[in-house]
């Protein structure tokens, strides 16, 4: 049996009195694709942010290529060697404003001591001109438009070559038009990761984007996964009443 | 054909800047000593205030800082200028007592410290979750996230803020006259007594203080309104 690049087992998270996410299990293939579905408030972010440690579970057990990182409450590495190794994209616009474009996509290389200053330098290049930023390496986020901005922010999280990568609906404070640009920088992005073999979690409202896009399909009510299946037929399996909703509303919606 | 007689009070009004002529040198000292005490209580007081913005985001110690600081800002300036001035520094450091000098320094330095605490303070708290969140998920250890992202994004934040405070430090520098510090306004008063010419005296003063003031305005504008400014 091959290993999985992320195992999540009985994860769970509360904040105070509120239980977000309860036994929460995943396992993602080395190269898989996972979609997220759920209203706001479902966990959704939280999950993603419990993934990478910018949020402590409280119980579960959390392993990264086979290798445990987290159990119950305990970090067994330094937050940021797992973070190396998990990316993550937020919703709104994050890059860092007092750089340009180019020194965003180059700040996580240049903090790292094992990186070398040419190779790193020939990474950004080759992911600007995947991605199609390269005549915005040299502005400043504020003159960036906001699909613009969201292209060169998937950049960034690409740069230390992640296993995991996280999007967190990455298109949602977007135009139509915008969305459709991003939309086209995943896809090109699932390119990249079937040749490093890198796996993504995509959490999103869009439904059609989710099912052309995404290997699985999970959907999250009440931090709880009530639904998983392959994305070919989850529109046709989906049982649960509140999800059924999600997907009619959300199905034939634009974009 | 006699004037209006408000005009004629203002016309016989003998007008005498003259007698200031020999007072140029002691203007110049004065203006100097005026320049120093904003340079001494503006940069020692930012880095102060800096050194105790940090603890004061902290549980337990951070409280309690805060209310120390509040309570200190409550305090006016002038008050603070007396009770350095007064303080028996020979008695409980064993030091050699301040001068009016210093002690105008140190009181406006203690004022400046402890509204740039707070200036700095909000400004870490305005730093967006989002962008610490993001550099944290790069995999960045909190040394350079703290040296690269939140420095300058509070820098931007509190910057204007604080020029405000070093222009206002210019002229309130000048309530150091009451403990003898021999600054513009004191260097005015005694050529006040000297010549019994107030209102020149006060209107030669009036015109150096908008001449030192006015490039700072102007310079504070300019960083206000730059590209560099708009980063953030």
């Amino acid at each position: 049996m091959s290993e999985a690049a992320l195992q999540v087992s009985g994860l769970s998270k509360r904040y105070g009195a509120v239980e977000v996410l309860r036994n929460i299990n995943l396992s993602l293939p080395p190269g898989g694709t996972l979609a997220l579905l759920g209203r706001s408030g479902s966990g959704k972010s939280t999950l993603l942010k419990c993934l990478n440690l910018l949020e402590t579970p409280d119980a579960g057990e959390l392993r990264l290529a086979g290798q445990r990182y987290c159990i119950g409450s305990n970090i067994l590495f330094e937050p940021w060697e797992i973070r190396r190794e998990i990316g993550l994209v937020l919703q709104d616009y994050s890059l860092f404003p007092n750089m340009t474009v180019a020194q965003n996509l180059d700040f996580a290389l240049r903090n790292n001591n094992s990186a070398n200053r040419r190779d790193s330098l020939r990474r950004v290049e080759e992911l600007a001109f995947n991605l199609e930023i390269e005549d915005l390496l040299a502005r400043y986020p504020a003159s960036l438009s906001g699909g613009q901005a969201q292209r060169c922010t998937l950049a960034r999280a690409l740069v230390l070559r992640p296993k995991i990568l996280l999007l967190d609906e990455i298109t949602s404070a977007l135009d139509p038009e915008s969305i459709q640009n991003v939309i086209g920088a995943i896809e090109c992005i699932r390119n990249i990761a079937s040749n490093q073999r890198m796996a993504i979690i995509l959490v999103t409202h869009l439904v059609r984007f989710a099912v052309s896009f995404a290997d699985e399909i999970a959907y999250l009510n009440g931090g709880c996964i009530v639904e998983q299946h392959s994305s070919t037929n989850f529109v046709e399996s989906v049982r649960h009443s509140e999800a059924q909703r999600f997907v009619e509303a959300h199905l034939h919606a634009p974009t | 054909m006699r004037a209006s007689p408000r005009n004629d009070r203002m016309l016989n009004y003998d007008w005498n800047f003259a007698v200031f002529a020999s007072y140029w040198p002691a203007l110049l000292r004065g203006a100097w000593v005026s320049i120093e005490l904003t340079l001494i209580s503006s940069i020692g007081g930012t880095a102060l205030g800096i050194i105790f913005a940090f603890p004061l985001r902290l549980p337990i110690v951070g409280p309690v800082i805060g209310v120390v600081n509040d309570a200190m800002r409550a305090v006016p300036l002038i008050v603070l200028l007396f009770l350095f001035y007064y303080f028996p520094v020979g008695q409980v450091f064993g030091l050699p007592p301040l001068s009016a000098f210093w002690a105008a320094a140190v009181a406006m330095m203690v004022a400046q410290a402890n509204f740039t605490a707070e200036i700095v303070r909000t400004a870490i708290d305005a730093v967006p979750h989002r962008i610490l969140d993001s550099a944290r998920s790069l995999g960045l250890k909190e040394r350079p996230i703290l040296l690269w992202v939140i420095a300058p994004h509070v820098t931007r934040q509190a910057l204007p803020t604080l020029i405000a405070f070093y222009i206002g430090n210019l002229k309130l520098s000048s309530l150091a006259s009451v403990i003898g510090t021999a600054e513009l306004v004191y260097v005015a008063r005694i050529a006040v007594g000297q010549t019994y010419r107030s209102l020149e005296a006060w209107i030669l003063i009036a015109v150096v203080y908008v001449v030192l003031v006015t490039p700072c305005t102007l310079f504070a504008r300019r960083i206000e309104r730059s590209e560099w400014m708009a980063r953030r």
